[in-house]
């Protein structure tokens, strides 16, 4: 029987596809999270009322139930909630599984992987504790009734136990579901059926599961432990020297020579892989040990861990997913799982990214599941065999139809229009090519030749003779590019640039947005057009006028805010001294200017948006809270798309007139942003070529934000810019 | 219930982010101690919650009684349109307040302002500020200068966007897709200020007034704008023109500018605020003091007193400069505030096809 994969319309990815919105799982996840905050600080104050190690592991003791409990709630919600909302190939899947009987279960299976860690534990325990507090009684034990190398041995044994154990035990904690996902996906699948039908069970076995779901997860939790340790978090080497010394003391009698050699070669490898808090200054040689250097030690430490966090988790998750979906048989159908590992990678960075810097991390979680979610329904196809082939042929629309797209259909009918015209075109339409001359040279001027000037940035710095004569800067033409990055005045302009257009974004993004559904939710139609005019006003205002303002304004002795402040009894405030005051003073200034006309744009679009069916949520009694986040929202999503799509090109750009305005020479570490720096470098200091560089540097950057950004958005299945 | 989880996410996070940011770089100075952002990471999520949570239980129990009383008496519920009225009078107050307070202070007793009375009425009328103002002859100049610059840079500028826009309209217009990619490319990819800086210095145009008006005379974002307003037109319009036999040029000039004098008219608006508030490129390419616009010229004036100590200015006439700056600075402003609202709907109009076709 020949069998191929096939999707039931033969257009790909439509039919495999996620329904749920994203709002149940931010629930969810919030619902357990809200538990979160309040636990600890609960415990803390606890401890710092009490104090003492009772109060502590009741403190955790109550924060781990509350967790575990929450916990799986959160996933047995999930599980039923995103099964129910997947359709695969045209097939809806049901989740057959209850709420109840999947909570029991789950809680069942965790508390059992629970129990087995509740067995390896204490023993783990036991062995930490005696290598750590009872090592000189063990050693003396050893050394007193056994020759040498067995004690050498049973010690070395001992250290791989230790290390083992204690990271198989960490693992346990960082991941305590980790022995039970194969059981929990077992369950999950043999739940789960299109059309409510009782469905087959995953195929996979205990071993298979064992080796692709465990493993990596064991892996993905011991790999960064592993890696910590190596790197030196915890002081180890201490230890093992004590330990040693008290040792070989010991053993008084006898050839010390080869274990003493022996040791020396450990204890290098010990000293070059086990960093060292504790290490005597004087020995921390850069050279021979690169380990010993504390700053060192941190950022190894923060690659290798961003390592196994950014490819590792992912390239396991992807792994666990695929093993999982190709084991699953519905209704006799077999479930495949098209996606490559680097789309899958794309999409976890993507979504991490964009979410986490549009978001806080509370509702960032739930959006980026949601979004592995639908990548998982995507890319999951139904296996269908040859004899349900014919029955489902039926239904497919002539391909010809669907290849032949309206493009190709317009392109043919104006090509056969326009062939005749063509003779008589230039005659025609000389004129055009007229009009255009001025605005093309104008382009070609003031935009295209000096972007031939950007050259400058890579040869020396000189304005005085012809460009092209200039010899070519050292370092390949990237001396600028270095000195700008050793340099602490460009660092400081890119962290300022940077921190200033995070907060904008963080802040003055979503200000419009609101400020647009208030307006629009205005009842009052004299009143909505007489404050739209207002809001309008600030942005007529030049950066120059709002920093006088703002100098009378926040001035500490005279100014309206504080005067303000004083009446009501508080303490002044005064933002052209202080940077932090400053550079929120910045940001409001920003949200204040730019809000107001950036309203324009969401009100037209939601002026866009279909009035039936704000007719229809009224018929359906819903509140305008509910209209607001189910249809003003969903509406003006595109255009938020494309405005966060521009504003992310300009992360690294940056304005001039508004810091230039607002800075002085007090606050000017943090208000010194990157277009600062080259007009008071370049144009002032004549650095010329350090200063294109940096502008180079900056549109490059810019650019590949925007695409960036553009092709995540059209990833995602929205409008684009381009 | 989602929503106010997201809504209690996202004030967490819109307090958390920027005070861990601002944090980490006041740890690494030394100034705050590394457990702040434990705290930062514990209690605030701990006060945002639950305090959201309790002030969702008050809104809850308010709006109940709320319809309750609603229900009594017959009405129907409009607590929320009263709330959002409110809270939009709010920001009106906000945008507007700076500006009634400057307008006080140009107009007051500069006695009273250094007593730090004024607030939002003037204390001890008087225009001496603005007759100072106006009887600077550096100042005037400015002033006329700039609104040459403006007018001069807005029909230069319009002109200039008309005839780069209207080609692009023909779709028959062979190399369309090329010119328009190049006209577009530049609002992605600027060169940056120093090779136009080498540009104009090998231009011999650095330190001359055109320099003020030509390299930014096109913004291809606002011939976008009249492209698309241009599409608008309908093309039926044309082709009738055409047929009676005019040509392209005669088209723009007779059907599609007196249809689109609105805008012309929002364009206008753009480029002229744009020209009146910038002072960037007076800034950049421009030394000789005779060609400062009035921007520059405050931008200045702001910064000489900013770097004035205390003391001098005790010397000096005590809270004058104040005044005077006050006043310059409604000089500077008030033109474009009272042309603006007059063009709202133009320009909300402009921004829309802007952004729908950008």
């Amino acid at each position: 029987m020949q069998e191929k994969t096939h999707s039931l319309w033969e257009t790909g990815a439509e039919d495999s596809r996620f329904q749920g919105a994203p709002v149940s799982q931010i629930g969810h996840r919030l619902m357990c999270l809200a538990a979160f905050p309040g636990v600890p600080a609960a415990a803390l104050l606890v401890i710092l009322k009490f104090g003492g190690y009772k109060a502590l592991l009741s403190a955790i003791i109550t924060f781990g139930v509350l967790c575990f409990i929450c916990g799986t709630v959160t996933s047995a919600l999930r599980i039923k909630w995103g099964l129910g909302g997947t359709y695969v190939d045209g097939v809806t899947l049901n989740y057959n599984g209850g709420f109840k009987e999947t909570f029991l279960y789950l809680l069942k299976t965790r508390l059992l992987s629970l129990l087995a860690m509740a067995v390896i534990a204490p023993a783990a325990l036991l062995l930490l504790f005696g290598l750590y507090t009872g090592t000189a009684s063990i050693a003396d034990f050893l050394t007193e009734k056994l020759p040498f190398w067995v004690g050498l041995i049973v010690s070395g044994i001992f250290w791989v136990l230790l290390i083992v154990i204690g990271l198989a035990l960490l693992a346990a904690i960082v991941s305590p579901t980790g022995f039970a996902s194969a059981a929990v996906n077992r369950f999950v699948y043999r739940r789960t059926s299109p059309a409510g039908m009782p469905a087959d069970p995953n195929k996979s076995g205990f071993i298979g599961n064992f080796l692709h779901i465990i493993v990596p997860r064991i892996m993905i939790t011991t790999i960064p432990v592993t890696i910590t340790l190596m790197t030196g978090l915890i002081p180890l080497r201490q230890h093992s020297e004590e330990f040693m010394t008290r040792y070989l003391s010991l053993y008084g009698n006898g050839n010390k020579e080869p274990a003493m050699k022996i040791w020396t070669m450990l204890q290098n490898i010990v000293h070059r892989g086990f960093s060292v808090l504790d290490v005597p200054s004087d020995t921390r040689d850069p050279h021979a040990y690169p380990f010993y250097q504390e700053t060192t030690t941190i950022i190894w430490t923060a690659i290798l861990l961003g390592i196994a966090f950014l490819v590792l988790w992912p390239w396991y998750r992807y792994r666990m997913m695929k093993w999982e979906i190709n084991n699953t048989v519905v209704d006799g159908y077999q479930m495949v799982f098209k996606a490559r590992m680097n789309d899958y990678f794309l999409q976890w960075f993507a979504q991490g990214f964009l979410v986490i810097i549009t978001l806080g991390l509370y509702g960032a979680l739930g959006f980026f599941r949601t979004s592995m979610w639908k990548f998982r329904v995507k890319h999951t196809h139904v296996f269908v065999p040859a004899s349900a082939q014919a029955k489902r042929d039926s239904y497919i629309v002539s391909a010809d139809e669907l290849n032949m797209s309206w493009r190709a259909k317009l392109r043919s009918t104006i090509n056969a229009t326009s062939r005749g015209k063509a003779k008589s075109y230039f005659k025609r339409y000389w004129t055009l090519y007229a009009l255009l001359v001025i605005p093309l040279v104008y382009i070609l001027i003031f935009k295209y030749i000096p972007m031939l000037f950007i050259q400058i940035g890579a040869k020396e710095n000189n304005i005085v003779f012809s460009i092209w004569d200039v010899p070519w800067a050292k370092n390949f033409g990237f001396e600028h590019f270095i000195t700008a990055f050793d340099s602490t005045a460009f660092k400081q302009a890119l962290r300022n640039t940077l921190v200033l257009n995070g907060l904008d974004l963080v802040f003055g993004f979503p200000m419009p947005i609101v400020l647009a559904i208030l307006l629009n939710e205005l009842a009052f139609k004299k009143f909505k057009r007489f404050s739209q005019t207002i809001f309008y006003m600030p942005h007529f205002l030049s950066w120059v006028i709002i920093a006088s303002l703002s100098l009378q304004l926040f001035n500490p002795s005279s100014g309206l805010i504080n005067m303000f402040l004083q009446r009501l009894g508080l303490s002044g405030i005064d933002p052209f001294n202080l940077p932090f005051q400053w550079v929120i003073m910045f940001v409001f200034l920003g949200v204040w200017q730019s809000a107001g006309w950036g309203t324009i744009i969401y009100l037209a679009a939601i002026t866009n948006i279909n009035p039936e069916l704000y007719e229809a949520a009224n018929v359906d009694g819903a509140g305008r809270m509910r209209k607001i986040w189910h249809i003003t929202l969903p509406g003006l999503r595109p255009t938020i798309i494309i405005l966060l799509i521009m504003r992310m090109g300009g992360i690294i750009g940056s304005d001039f007139e508004r810091p230039y305005a607002l800075k002085n020479t007090i606050i000017s570490n943090w208000s010194d942003v990157l277009s600062i720096y080259v007009y008071e470098y370049g144009l002032r200091g004549q650095k010329y070529s350090l200063t294109a560089s940096v502008g180079i540097f900056q549109s490059v950057v810019c650019l590949i934000f925007l695409f960036g950004a553009n092709a995540l958005a059209k990833k995602f299945g929205e409008r684009g810019v381009m | 219930m989602d929503w106010f989880y997201i809504i209690a996410a996202g004030i967490a996070a819109a307090i958390q982010i920027p005070w861990t940011v601002v944090t980490i770089f006041r740890v690494r100075d030394k100034k705050a101690n590394p457990w702040a952002l434990i705290v930062i990471w514990i209690v605030v999520p701990f006060l945002v919650y639950w305090l959201s949570f309790i002030l969702g239980v008050f809104i809850a129990v308010f709006s109940l009684v709320w319809q309750l009383l609603n229900i009594i008496y017959g009405k129907k519920p409009k607590a929320g349109d009263w709330m959002i009225a409110f809270i939009c009078t709010l920001i009106i107050v906000v945008c507007i307040l700076p500006l009634i307070n400057i307008l006080a202070r140009s107009l007051s007793d500069a006695e009273a302002l250094m007593r730090s009375e004024v607030f939002l009425w003037p204390k001890g009328w008087n225009f001496d500020a603005y007759k100072r103002v106006l009887s600077d002859a550096k100042f005037t100049w400015a002033l006329a200068w700039t609104a040459f610059l403006t007018v001069a840079g807005v029909v230069l500028s319009i002109f200039i966007t008309t005839i780069a826009a209207y080609p692009l309209i023909y779709d028959n217009l062979k190399g369309r897709a090329v010119i328009n990619t190049a006209i577009i490319f530049t609002m992605y990819f600027g060169a940056g200020t120093i090779p136009m800086y080498i540009l104009l210095n090998d231009l011999n145009m650095l330190d001359t007034w055109p320099v003020l008006l030509v390299p930014y005379c096109l913004s291809v974002f606002n011939m976008i704008i009249m492209r698309s307003f241009f599409y608008g037109i309908p093309d039926s319009l044309r082709e009738s023109a055409e047929i009676d036999g005019a040509g392209p040029v005669r088209v723009l000039v007779s059907i599609y500018i007196p249809l689109s004098t609105s805008v012309i008219a929002t364009l206008s608006l753009f480029y002229a605020v744009g020209r009146w508030n910038s002072y960037t490129d007076a800034l950049y390419f421009i030394s000789n003091k005779t060609y400062f616009p009035i921007q520059l010229l405050l931008y200045n004036l702001l910064k000489s007193l900013q770097s004035i100590d205390p003391a001098q200015e005790v010397v000096r006439t005590p809270g004058l400069s104040e005044t005077l700056r006050m006043a310059a600075v409604m000089f500077a402003t008030v033109p474009i505030l009272l042309i603006y609202p007059w063009l709202q709907r133009y320009f909300v109009a402009g921004v829309t096809l802007g952004s729908e076709k950008g």
